[in-house]
């Protein structure tokens, strides 16, 4: 009576494929479970977009006096002219614009020596692992800021300078986030397999390490962004900044320098403070949120004060039929 | 590898120990070292075309037994021949072309392919790693047909996360088959998959089997042994305390250990109640092993000599058993 | 054996999941079962027919995405009709639960013995010189030696610790034990052993245990009756010989075709296909697609589960014809 079901053509084949359900986008499901990503992205988008198309939206010149000399806000210089005469507005602009800039350079330094480290001494190991992450928590205990001013005074203040000194300084963070990941994802049974199949480390490291923890090294580097913006802004903030360039931080220490704030020409203080306040916190948002939803560990179950819910009537309806 | 003889494995004497770590405590109180006899001398061999179940409970050394084969563990000392040439010779950098050659299956199909690869990638990496020429496309395809997953196209472009347990399973065998090996190495490779696939899957090793490939099945599933593999290895702290013919060692058992463990595999029917030898304790560790023979704490036949003396492979003297049929038991 | 007396009644028992974006998950669908004193009863099926969500209803512990409806008539007042928080009183108490991989959910570092003491605490059963009196002839009853109640979970094998779980579910004097897969994972002979313990516990302290489990034999040996659960739902219903020997759902019967049995030299069977999605509406019987007997009938109109026989009930529409015949 039973058929064997095993030789029949059909049971050789397996079953057959359900089309899965479409699945949230990654970023809308982000979004809705944390809605201040969707507030971090918008700050720095719009930041971002005033940045880059500054010189469209202005029409002054950062580097050009307009010989108004601390006007307060007015209908032409919508945030006043600071003590050299230009208008803030541009200045502002231009200023995110550098602040950016550099946060992002220096963070993608951080995060290629970072990630790098990270890589190596999960996946080896051993002595290499000890030595690497002996030499990031001497990053990670060194107060950040003398350091910085160190630095900036023995090496000059050009851009690039600055660039490397907070990228070298911010490495060891990623670093140890990615090498607790690559750790875990080591051990897992594909990986093993594909050593037992016969494949090198490259192989091993780039195709199915590295895609693995990327995403965790992006949300990472966000943060790391945040952090970049802030030691750029303290360092200008210091006078150990490019001086040619306009940024935040020169903004603010050039105010505190024509002593606006016992002048009440918070015009030329408060904006500044403002705009890098925003920036970072932006970045902050999005960049938590992110990593919240990308790093495994950070996971927390369901402990909720809510309950399951009860419906009733379903067996008052089959009563009735 | 060029004259195909029947004998694919040999393995003789097999040693596998580990140290137990003392630790700075330790090293400073003096604590003597100690070791962990993983393997404890084991001699096996599996022919082209035979199945072969190594079985036993967690901690006997089956799973040592089956890596070390691949050289996924080393061994301490023994031979091992793949077709002769001697496995354990080779430096672990040389040992990828003869990797082509023996592969693994694991327990776990969740966690056995890499979520980011689509099943023909899964597939054809292998031929990447060791740089196979010819046409790749057509191996996929004829791979993903010899585990059965057809219609090929329908699965070549899917994600593990697209495939049920079953399905992920025969994408690494099927992965595991376009090397083209000799050797194909099972570690409980139903055990996490449902009752109703398991069949499936068995069925598909024994095809293989048929194709002229040699299988060791690595599983603690007794009755799953019985029915698909060709010849039982019976394992116990380290050490094959009983093999031959697969049903006649259900059948007709010898070593007290393979009397017990086949007591207490409950029947699927109710009416076949029987009553359940059920040791004493659990296996020992593997660092403490006891003197004389291994199984004798536990054993319910155990006489004084079986504390004495330590009982090798052997026919038994008084039943009526086949030639290959052994067991280590001074009482038989 | 059993006494006879009706423990626990659960009627017409449904969970929905609310999987985000307007889509529901009927997990569970209609289940109904009893419990008498003494008496154990197997809960049977494969991953996702809703076994462990089944009794995880019966504890109250379903996230707050779940919905659930029906009855759980506990001592004659239905526990369920409140919520959680009626439920509450009783966990542990009355009805407790062995979940899945307990064995390596012990607190690592709480000693084991104060962790069987800590429930008694915490459900006000007992405390201080008492609860401690109560945990070691609990570790005696599950035999476990006096010496490793001072022990880490980890300084104890796997048989062990599932036997620490066992004691830490009965500290409150439960009348009815939920024991979801307690073997899996587990060797062989140790299986056998914890079996043993339970059959034992049940037979002793008149407790009524649930099975939960995928593996057929362990039923067959330790339960008197089962349901084998399908697609959320049970599609048969009787004692462990009316459902090997007379099984009236194919489900039933290929499923112990599926189970290698260690002496017989019938060929072992695979079921081709996979179980229905449950978050769709299911239109017909939901095994038809991978049945061996379906029929037209099978494809539009689902099957009710009747009772055939005292205590057999199936959702078949074979029976149907089986009776007109």
């Amino acid at each position: 009576m039973s058929q064997d079901l095993s030789q029949s053509p059909t049971a050789m084949s397996p079953e057959p494929l359900r089309p899965m359900p479409k699945r949230r986008g990654f970023f809308r499901q982000l979004i809705h479970d944390r809605p201040q990503a969707a507030v971090g992205l918008a700050i720095v988008g719009a930041l971002a977009l005033i940045a880059i198309f500054a010189p469209l939206l202005t029409k002054y010149d950062p580097y050009v006096s307009t010989r108004e000399l601390r006007q307060p806000p007015s209908a032409q210089h919508w945030l006043g002219t600071d003590d050299g005469g230009f208008d803030m507005v541009t200045l502002l602009m231009y200023g995110t614009r550098t602040s950016m800039i550099i946060g992002l350079a220096a963070s993608f330094v951080s995060m290629f020596l970072g990630g790098a480290a990270g890589i190596t001494a999960g996946y080896f190991g051993g002595r290499i692992d000890g030595a690497i992450m002996r030499t990031a928590d001497f990053f990670l205990v060194i107060p950040e800021v003398p350091l910085m001013v160190i630095l900036a005074a023995i090496f000059g203040q050009s851009l690039i300078i600055i660039i490397l000194v907070i990228g070298v300084l911010l490495w060891a963070g990623t670093a140890r986030v990615i090498r607790a990941q690559v750790k875990s994802v080591r051990e897992r049974v594909y990986v093993k397999r594909t050593r037992s199949l016969g494949a090198g480390n490259n192989r091993i490291i780039f195709r199915h390490i590295l895609p693995q923890v990327g995403p965790l090294l992006v949300a990472n580097t966000v943060l790391v962004v945040a952090v970049a913006i802030f030691d750029e802004t303290f360092i200008s903030f210091l006078g150990l900044g490019d001086p040619s360039k306009v940024s935040l931080g020169k903004l603010i220490e050039n105010a505190f320098q024509a002593g606006s704030a016992s002048r009440g020409e918070w015009w030329m203080l408060v904006p500044p403070g403002v705009v890098v306040t925003l920036l970072i916190l932006g970045c902050t948002l999005f960049g938590q949120a992110l990593e919240d939803a990308l790093n495994p560990r950070l996971k927390v179950s369901y402990l909720s004060v809510r309950s399951f819910t009860i419906r009733r009537g379903i067996s008052e309806n089959k009563g009735e039929a | 590898m060029t004259a195909q003889s029947q004998r694919l494995l040999e393995i003789q004497d097999l040693f596998v120990q580990f140290p137990v770590p003392r630790g700075m405590v330790g090293a400073i109180r003096k604590r003597p070292r100690q070791t962990v006899k993983a393997v404890d001398g084991v001699s096996l061999h599996l022919d082209r075309g035979e199945m072969v179940a190594l079985v036993g409970e967690s901690g006997c050394g089956k799973t040592t037994t089956a890596h070390s084969i691949l050289r996924m563990v080393e061994p301490t000392s023994g031979s091992i021949l793949l077709d002769d040439i001697d496995v354990t010779q080779y430096a672990p950098r040389k040992m990828r072309p003869l990797r082509r050659h023996m592969q693994m299956i694991y327990q776990d199909p969740y966690e056995s392919l890499d979520p980011r690869f689509r099943v023909r990638q899964t597939i054809a990496e292998p031929m990447h790693i060791h740089r196979l020429p010819g046409d790749r496309d057509a191996a996929v395809t004829e791979a993903l047909e010899r585990a059965g997953l057809v219609p090929t196209d329908l699965y070549s472009e899917r994600f593990p996360h697209e495939l049920s347990g079953g399905q992920r399973q025969r994408v690494a065998i099927a992965a595991s088959l376009v090397l083209n090996p000799s050797l194909l190495v099972a570690d409980e490779p139903v055990s996490m998959l449902d009752v109703s696939v398991r069949a499936g899957i068995l069925s598909l090793l024994d095809g293989l089997r048929k194709d002229g490939l040699g299988i060791l099945m690595i599983t603690h599933d007794l009755s799953t042994a019985a029915h698909f593999a060709d010849r039982i290895a019976v394992m116990y702290l380290g050490r094959i305390v009983e093999q031959g013919i697969a049903k006649e060692v259900v059948r007709n058992p010898q070593h007290p250990y393979t009397k017990a463990l086949l007591s207490v595999v409950p029947p699927r029917d109710p009416r076949n109640r029987k009553t359940p030898q059920i040791l004493r304790g659990e296996t020992p560790d593997a660092v403490r092993i006891p003197a004389g023979c291994r199984f004798h704490p536990r054993c319910p036949a155990a006489q004084d000599r079986c504390k004495l003396e330590d009982p090798a492979l052997h026919r038994p003297v008084s039943a009526q058993t086949s030639e290959s049929h052994q067991a280590a038991c001074l009482l038989v | 054996m059993s006494d006879g007396s009706r423990l626990l009644d659960v009627r017409d028992l449904n969970v929905w999941f609310d999987l985000g974006n307007d889509r529901t998950l009927h997990a569970v669908q209609n289940v109904s079962f009893t419990m008498d004193a003494g008496r154990r009863f197997g809960l049977v099926g494969e991953s996702g027919c809703g076994k462990t969500t089944s009794i995880l209803a019966v504890m109250g512990l379903l996230p707050p995405s779940a919905t659930v409806s029906g009855q759980i008539i506990l001592n004659g007042e239905d526990i369920m009709a409140e919520g959680e928080k009626t439920i509450r009183s009783h966990r542990w108490n009355d009805i407790a639960m062995i979940f899945q991989g307990a064995m390596n959910a012990l607190n690592p570092v709480k000693r084991v013995g104060h962790q069987i003491v800590e429930p008694m605490e915490l459900h006000g059963y007992a405390e201080g010189e008492a609860a401690e009196k109560r945990s070691r002839e609990l570790l005696d009853l599950v035999g476990i030696p006096p010496d490793r109640a001072d022990r880490f979970p980890h300084e104890l094998s796997g048989g062990m610790r599932q036997r620490a779980a066992i004691a830490m579910s009965l500290a409150c004097e439960p009348k009815i034990l939920l024991a979801d897969e307690p073997t899996t994972a587990l060797d062989v002979m140790v299986q056998a052993q914890i079996l043993r313990l339970l059959v034992s516990l049940s037979d002793d302290l008149g407790l009524a245990l649930v099975l939960v489990t995928h593996d057929l034999p362990a039923v067959s040996e330790v339960c008197q009756d089962a349901a084998v659960m399908y697609a959320g739902e049970i599609v048969e219903t009787g004692t462990m010989d009316e459902l090997f020997h007379d099984p009236k759902h194919p489900y039933t019967r290929l499923l112990f075709a599926a189970t290698p049995d260690l002496f017989g030299d019938e060929q072992v069977l695979s079921i081709a296909g996979s179980p229905p999605r449950l978050d769709e509406p299911l239109v017909g019987c939901p095994f038809c697609p991978r049945c061996d007997s379906d029929f037209a009938r099978c494809v539009h109109e689902r099957p009710v589960l009747r009772e055939l026989s005292f205590g057999h009930l199936a959702a078949c529409h074979l029976n149907d014809i089986a009776e007109q015949t």
